[in-house]
């Protein structure tokens, strides 16, 4: 039977004989040449390379290179390749013509992938942000969410300087008081909760689309609500086979140092301290001569300064006990003075180097693909002994078993070690410590020893030892799989079965050794100290999906149902005690400790949810479009409700495609879309917010009732108030947009957005007569954000050498907390910190206020404060900050605090400049943020009388002028108030670039496909007025405390990582 | 044919891996290590551990949640001690801020330390609810146990609220009963918190096996306190009298044997707070007072404060006949050696003092504990901010680093020496109160010099080598008292001589009505020396109770109403 039917493959080879025929004819020439991306300048395997008016046709191989016959000397070649303007190329005469193509601007012809299947880029209805990976991974990081900043509108992202650590992301505004993490999803896998997927290696990923609205994201339903980042990482293409070597190196510079006090400004600002209190200046540390205090030569721990020559200097006394279990008593050490000053920010903050290697392979053929990687990340930070390592692998394969089945995997291993970290920006934090501890303390003592700041002020460390000692805990090893088997099968033609299994498994042994800090000024006496601890999270996702799709003459229908569990388990112990006999690195072991002090502590926990979706879209003729789509999941976090339904629609009119448009040629594309959708979250901070428990605790519960003096005897405490009402938060998200391609050139993108959340979930204080158990989490309110996010794009050739493109994406947020009923209030404090809460959140307002007095200058005189505080004078004095009676009742109290700002952007941008000249390509990346106000918190330490301590210089300079007369005694200026508000507004040249790529020809003897080299400057200017050290300041830490508080308090400057300057150089090879 | 078997094989294997992964109780999950009530209150075991949590809130502290250790600390150093004016904020003016406001009585609603206390306490009030709750119910136990359990704890809700009750005043009483606990603080709480000490009374035995739990003693002193409050001489004599003839108590020979964690649980402590280390956390170990040490190479080494003030110091000093100079006392200033270095000369004060003086204050010259002599402003933080004085009754002895205190940590200032809420010295000190009043004003004297007594056991003395360390002198009250303002004055201030630095000063001004009088002339005279006192001030009746914390009034609301009210004057 089959014989007599046709073979179209037969018939293809025949028009082509007959095409050949009809092309002998002419004169035949053979033309070859090779086809480049002109973004990358590397080789495009897979390109089409068509004979103008023919059928005449070649694809490219590995390297780019192509081969075809052409009828005449003035043929026209076509070339094209998915993601790239089509182009046409006269060979006008030439035997070896080379390509290079353009970026296609819009891209529409792109098959995007955003729930569990794929669709044409130019059929989406719902608000998809595709981002560029070509151009995101330009800018060398270890984590995506750095090299996403400003690329997508509507994204805030921030990172900080600290290596390995999480990324803030926040698409659309922060939609609730709750978690606003968004979902990732890669390869399928939905990898829950995170903030942190540094275990991807950002060259191994293919694709990344940002699904903003409901329509497109509440195919994931649960955990939707935040935004989703659909991650693909690569695949091996079929036909061709590829090596690739990426590697680099960085050299980082701190952006910024402070300026602060020397050794004689300090003594002044201690003399000027006592004066403003109106006391007699005393000092143990500096020395009196005459009238006159003077720096001493030396310091002797717990004896004070002295002058050369004092015997108490001499130093053979010199004595320390270094017995690792404690004691420390009797310890006698001596410091020379370091009257030139210390600049500690300098003995930190240093240059620090980054490394990357990465190799790649990829291949495939029509029995299967695979595409296989390794890495190792080397990033040192730019503080002192800090780091982070990456060494991962990737393989992905696909097998086509059958031409009705087909199964493959996807798998990323990745080991990563953080060492030294800063962690949490607090007060004892490095940078915190490097703006404190005074000049005039050296970094070592007279033996060599780390110098003791003891008697030189407060609290402080000597960070040098702090961070040496860090660098022996091994803080952060974890090693992580994840990956995913799959297998498809066509039922039918227009039938695919696919089921996946995926796995995310995390687990690492963390080691913290302190070793005894002698020259610390509390606690130098503590024993040292040993903890290991253990952790495995393990989650996995099965999902089974039925995809249909058929054409049915201009109607296109494309439906899928599918059911999905997922389980995340997570356990893992610590253990410690301390006095260990020695401080050998190899004796650290948890039996060398001293029984007495062996604690140990476990914990393990659950949450499952079960999905189930359905998803329909319709295409006629790319005329009208229109999508729905409904899921329902549950989870095992709530009792009562366990059960969401969330359910979208979305429409699109692609108006271009309309007869009347034919016309108007100005207006090359253009389509409207609308859509509607909710979502759900599930995010309450814990997995079991339904549950009443009580649990022991040692220090909280258990009591020594028998009088041992060292024992306990159980008791258990209430542990948890649960509420098993709880329901899921839902956001409804309504979105409206335009996509248009005008004057060829011109890609424009514009989408407005509303975003409703309802019953935000809180873990709402309740009253305090009952005690601690006193938390519940509830629904308790509903916010709203509103928005509009752009992007333009312009792409030329200029000319046959040059080409030139330009990317602007820019986003507006308006936030507002329409309801909260925290416990029947309307408002949440949050930001706790030595000046007390300094974020509110209450309803009618944006989320995370700054809250405080307005500060109006100093007070002037006596008569001033009698004029205005007539009532209580309260601590107001002449020198001290002014603040306003707000309420006119003659004294300053907590009724005149107010809200000084909102630390929301009104304005995000980023601009994108790429250009490319012959064998040179350049790019330069401009991102910026406008219109929130940060709260500098660090000047509580550097620019008030708070602690003894190292301050800025301008604490001196500015006294009496913009800051208060210095002064012991005053707690009064240094109080929340609009002084610390700062506009927080910059723009920085995140990335500028050239690259060069060699010739083909040179590189065809060494048989190499690519070869080029690239210069790169990271974050070479700022523009702000902030005066901090890096305005890019979104939570104060993003890894710091519950995800599901974070966003109560952002904007608050509690000292970050300070920013790294970054010169790059880099190699691409392929072949 | 043969694909699509293959196929119709597929479906059914993807359906059964669907139906084993996803039991029926995939979404029913309940959280590990953890138990719920219905398992604790129906047994003796459950029951007595809730019980024991309860107890594990008399020190103070009930986790961070509920404020820092310090701020709801037990021995109540800053309520009590430093707002008494027994000691200084102390430490430097940047640590703990928060503090002198209360010091200087310009405390504010906001203010961490009231929402520490409240929180704390009302956390145990609740504790203690859950276990009333469970023995109520129990059946699995003796009625005599049953009897003594309920009884421990009403006496500790007794206690929570007396506690809150002193300092706040208007505070709600929250009982097992209450569904809603916001029911406002307008009613007066002290018939209730009596009527469960009269409970506590009439249930606990005199002695209990385990040291840690509460007696009759502990319960019927407490009640006394609270008559006193409300000037019922009679009835808390009546309580005290009882308390004297149970023959369970006495005092300890030595002084200080009361501040040493080696011979806590003695015959003279009537209501201990347990205090433990080395027994898997830190947080049992004098949790409270863990800041209250000397600085830099001082006993552990943090954080410097309570630092008594010179208006105490001053008190001890004494006449020929080692009387204390009631008058006159704060006349001239007990010689110290503010403004000096360790390694200027000094010399410690030459004239007589009472000898409990040197095992209440750390001074220079003086030997503290073993440690060596105080050696001045080494071990101070900031001399000119908070004087020259170190806190030394919590502090624990050199050789008992390790053993006594715990082996890890921040500071080594975790100890076991217990917190004393009652000592049978405070018990005769308040019998001589009552006796006063009621006109027993020789039974009064002998009282307190029983006392005295004890005080002057040179055997008690600090010794410098084989010498007493300085120039003690007590002696007894040998002239009969015949004027009850006298004997008063003689009571109250053996009663500061006594306890002083340990909590109960500020509580006893009030007591008496002269918090605002004595608080001012201190303030007179201590703002010269501690600048930061400058404009601080006592304004009688709003500065004898605190402010009910905002946190809870905001928390207090009903249909958008707060139920607390604020006390006046805030």
């Amino acid at each position: 039977m089959k014989r007599l039917l046709p073979n179209p493959r037969r018939t293809g080879l025949l028009t082509v004989f007959f095409a050949f025929l009809v092309s002998m004819a002419f004169a035949q020439t053979k033309v070859g040449g090779r086809v480049t991306g002109g973004d990358t300048g590397g080789g495009l395997s897979g390109a089409t390379v068509k004979v103008k008016g023919t059928a005449n046709v070649v694809t490219t191989g590995a390297d780019g290179s192509f081969s075809i016959t052409v009828p005449g000397s003035n043929a026209v070649l076509e070339v094209s390749f998915v993601g790239y303007e089509t182009m046409d190329v006269a060979v006008a005469g030439q035997s070896t013509v080379n390509v290079s193509l353009t970026v296609s601007a819009g891209a529409l012809q792109a098959v995007v992938v955003t729930g569990y299947g794929s669709q044409e880029r130019r059929s989406i209805t719902g608000s998809v942000a595709v981002v560029d990976t070509r151009e995101m991974t330009k800018y060398a990081a270890s984590n995506i969410a750095d090299q996403l900043q400003g690329k997508v509108p509507g994204v805030q992202m921030s990172t900080s300087g600290d290596p390995g650590s999480a990324a803030f992301v926040r698409i659309r505004g922060i939609g609730t008081i709750n978690n606003n993490e968004p979902l990732y999803v890669i390869d399928g896998m939905p990898v829950q909760n995170e903030s942190n997927i540094n275990f991807l290696n950002p060259n191994d990923i293919e694709s990344i689309q940002v699904l903003k609205d409901a329509a497109s994201a509440s195919i994931y339903g649960s955990r939707a609500a935040n935004g989703v980042i659909v991650i693909t990482t690569k695949k091996g293409k079929t036909g061709t086979s590829k090596l690739t070597v990426d590697m680099f190196y960085g050299h980082q510079t701190p952006a910024q140092i402070p300026e602060l006090l020397s050794p004689t400004q300090f003594l002044q600002v201690q003399q000027d301290l006592a004066k403003g209190q109106g006391i007699p200046f005393t000092s143990n540390l500096f020395i009196r001569q005459g009238s006159n205090w003077v720096m001493p030569d030396f310091v002797v721990r717990g004896l004070g300064g002295f002058l050369a020559g004092d015997p108490a200097v001499n130093p053979n006394k010199y004595f320390l006990n270094l017995d690792p279990t404690g004691g420390g008593v009797g310890d006698y050490l001596i410091l020379q003075a370091n009257k030139a000053g210390t600049n500690w920010f300098k003995e930190v903050f240093r240059p620090a180097a980054q490394k990357n290697v990465q190799v790649s392979a990829s291949g495939g053929s029509d029995k299967g693909s695979y595409f296989f990687s390794g890495n190792v990340y080397d990033h040192d930070g730019i503080m002192l002994n800090n780091d982070y390592r990456r060494y991962q692998a990737r393989v992905n394969t696909l097998f086509k078993v059958r031409n009705w089945l087909r199964v493959g995997e996807n798998l990323n291993v990745a080991y990563q070690t953080t060492r030294a970290s800063m962690g949490n920006p607090n007060e004892g934090s490095p940078l915190i410590n490097a703006y404190g501890v005074p000049a005039l303390v050296p970094v070592y003592d007279i033996a060599g020893n780390f110098a003791s700041p003891a008697g030189f002020g407060s609290a402080l460390s000597n960070v040098v030892a702090d961070l040496s000692r860090a660098r022996e805990n091994n803080g952060g090893h974890s090693f992580r799989i994840t990956g995913s088997v799959f297998g498809e099968v066509d039922l039918a033609k227009f039938l695919t079965w696919k089921t996946s299994y995926g796995v995310d498994y995390n687990s690492g042994p963390g080691q913290g050794y302190g070793t005894r800090r002698y020259e610390a000024v509390e606690g130098n006496n503590n024993p040292n100290s040993l903890s290991n601890s253990y952790f495995q999270n393990r989650n996995w996702v099965f999902f089974s999906t039925l995809n249909f799709k058929k054409s049915f003459g201009d109607h296109k229908l494309d439906a899928l149902a599918g059911y999905e569990a997922k389980q995340t388990y997570y356990e893992g112990f610590s253990a410690g005690g301390s006095q260990l006999a020695f401080d050998n690195f190899n004796y650290r072991l948890l039996q060398n400790v001293n029984p007495a002090t062996f604690y140990m502590n476990s914990y393990r926990g659950e949450h499952n949810v079960l999905s189930t979706f359905v998803q329909g879209s319709y295409n006629f003729n790319d005329l009208y479009y229109a999508s729905a789509t409904v899921r329902r999941d549950g989870s095992s976090r709530f009792i009562n409700n366990k059960y969401g339904i969330f359910p979208s629609g979305s429409v699109g009119w692609r108006l271009s495609n309309m007869k009347f448009m034919d016309n108007i040629s100005a207006i090359n594309d253009l389509k409207l879309r609308a859509s509607y959708g909710i979502l759900g979250n599930n995010e309450v901070g814990g997995d079991y917010p339904g549950f009443s428990n009580f649990g022991t605790s040692l220090g909280e519960a258990n009591y020594d009732i028998r009088g041992t003096g060292n024992s306990n005897v159980t008791g258990f405490q209430q542990s948890s108030t649960g509420n098993p009402d709880l329901k899921w938060e839902t956001t409804a998200v309504t979105n409206i947009g335009i996509d248009a391609v005008v004057l060829k050139d011109f890609n424009v993108m514009v989408e407005w957005y509303k975003r409703d959340t309802r019953d935000m979930i809180y873990n709402v204080e309740l009253p305090l007569e009952l005690g601690a158990v006193g938390r519940q989490a509830q629904n308790i309110g509903s916010m709203r954000n509103t928005g509009i996010d752009f992007s333009l794009g312009w792409n030329k050739r200029l000319t046959r050498d040059f080409n030139f493109n330009v990317a602007f994406t820019g986003s507006t947020v308006k936030n507002t907390v329409l309801k909260l009923e925290a416990n029947d209030n309307s408002f949440i404090r949050s930001g706790g910190s030595r000046i007390g809460d300094i974020t509110y959140t209450k309803a009618g307002l944006p989320i995370s206020q700054f809250y405080g007095y307005v500060q109006q200058g100093l007070w002037a005189s006596d008569a001033d404060i009698t004029k205005v505080l007539k009532t209580d004078k309260g601590d107001a004095k002449v020198g001290r900050f002014r603040y306003a009676d707000l309420n006119n009742d003659g004294k300053i109290d907590n009724n005149d605090e107010t809200y000084l700002g909102s630390p929301i952007p009104t304005f995000i941008m980023g601009l994108n400049l790429t250009a490319n000249y012959k064998n040179f390509d350049f790019t330069m990346y401009w991102s910026g943020t406008y219109g929130q106000k940060l709260f500098n918190y660090v000047k509580y330490w550097t620019h008030f009388n708070a602690f003894q301590r190292n301050r800025a210089a301008e604490y001196l300079t500015e006294a009496g002028k913009s800051l208060p007369v210095i002064d012991g005694g005053d707690n009064y200026s240094s109080q929340r108030n609009s002084y610390y508000v700062e506009d927080g507004s910059f723009t920085r040249l995140r990335n500028l670039q050239i690259g060069y790529s060699l010739d083909q020809k040179m590189l065809t003897k060494f048989g190499l496909s690519r070869l080029r080299f690239y210069v790169q400057g990271q974050n070479l200017l700022t523009f702000t007025k902030y005066s901090g050290l890096d305005p890019d300041v979104t939570v104060s830490n993003i890894t710091e405390g519950y995800a599901s508080q974070r966003d109560l308090s952002i904007g608050v400057d509690n000292g970050r990582y300070p920013l790294a300057r970054n010169f790059i150089f880099g190699v691409n090879l392929e072949f | 044919m043969r694909k699509n078997i293959a196929k119709l094989l597929a479906v059914p294997i993807i359906m059964i891996l669907v139906v084993v992964s996803c039991g029926k109780d995939f979404l029913e999950t309940q959280p590990y290590g953890s138990v719920n009530n219905e398992l604790l209150a129906t047994s003796a075991k459950g029951a007595n551990a809730l019980l024991i949590a309860a107890y594990s809130n008399l020190d103070g502290f009930s986790g961070w949640d509920n404020g820092s250790p310090w701020g709801g600390a037990a021995s109540n150093w800053t309520f009590g001690s430093v707002v008494g004016g027994d000691a200084y904020k102390g430490s430097e003016a940047g640590d703990q801020p928060d503090i002198t406001p209360l010091e200087r009585g310009n405390v504010d609603a906001n203010n961490p330390y009231l929402d520490g206390k409240w929180r704390n306490y009302y956390d145990g009030i609740s504790r203690v609810n859950g276990a009333i709750k469970a023995f109520s119910a129990l059946k699995e136990i003796s009625p005599a146990e049953k009897t003594i359990r309920l009884a421990e704890a009403r006496f500790l809700r007794a206690w929570f609220h007396y506690d809150l009750w002193r300092i706040f005043r208007n505070v709600p009483f929250i009982d097992e009963t209450l569904t809603d606990v916001r029911i406002g603080n307008t009613t007066n709480i002290l018939p209730k918190i009596q009527a469960d000490l009269q409970a506590a009374v009439a249930g606990l035995p005199v002695t209990q096996a385990e040291v840690g739990r509460v007696t009759k003693g502990a319960a019927q002193t407490v009640l006394a306190i609270t008559y006193l409050w409300e000037k019922k001489y009679s009835e808390a004599k009546a309580q005290l009298d009882a308390v004297v003839a149970s023959g369970r108590y006495a005092l300890n020979a030595k002084y200080h044997d009361n501040f040493n964690a080696a011979t806590r649980n003695s015959r003279e402590g009537v209501l201990e707070v347990q205090q433990s280390v080395n027994d898997g956390t830190t947080d049992n170990g004098n949790n409270g007072d863990v800041l209250n040490f000397p600085y830099n190479g001082g006993p552990a080494g943090c954080c410097g404060f309570h630092q008594p003030s010179q208006d105490l110091v001053n008190a001890f000093q004494v006449d020929a006949n080692g009387l204390p100079l009631l008058d006159t006392y704060n006349n001239t200033d007990v010689k110290n050696d503010d403004g000096l270095k360790t390694s200027d000369a000094f010399t410690p004060h030459t004239g007589p003092l009472d000898p409990r003086l040197d095992w209440t204050v750390g001074r220079r010259g003086i030997p503290y504990l073993d440690w060596g002599k105080h050696p001045g402003s080494n071990w101070i933080r900031d001399q000119s901010y908070g004087g020259p004085y170190a806190p030394i009754k919590n502090t624990h002895y050199k050789s008992q680093e390790g053993s006594l205190t715990t082996s890890s940590g921040w500071t080594s200032g975790y100890n076991a020496n217990n917190l004393k809420l009652v000592r049978y010295s405070d018990v005769l000190l308040l019998l001589a109160e009552a006796e006063v009043e009621l006109g027993g004003l020789e039974r009064a004297r002998t009282l307190v010099n029983q006392i005295r007594q004890r005080a002057a056991n040179p055997a008690g003395f600090v010794m410098d080598g084989a010498n007493p360390a300085a120039n003690y002198r007590c002696g007894l009250y040998t002239a009969t008292w015949t004027d009850a303002n006298t004997a008063r004055k003689a009571v109250r201030f053996e009663r500061r001589l006594e306890l002083g630095t340990e909590g109960h000063r500020f509580f006893d001004l009030v007591r008496w009505g002269v918090a605002s009088q004595v608080k001012t002339a201190y303030f007179a005279k201590e703002r010269i020396k501690r600048t930061y006192l400058t404009g601080a001030a006592h304004v009688s009746p709003k500065n004898d109770i605190f402010p009910i914390p905002a946190k809870a009034i905001t928390q207090s609301a009903k249909d958008g109403k707060p139920t607390l009210v604020q006390n006046p004057g805030y």
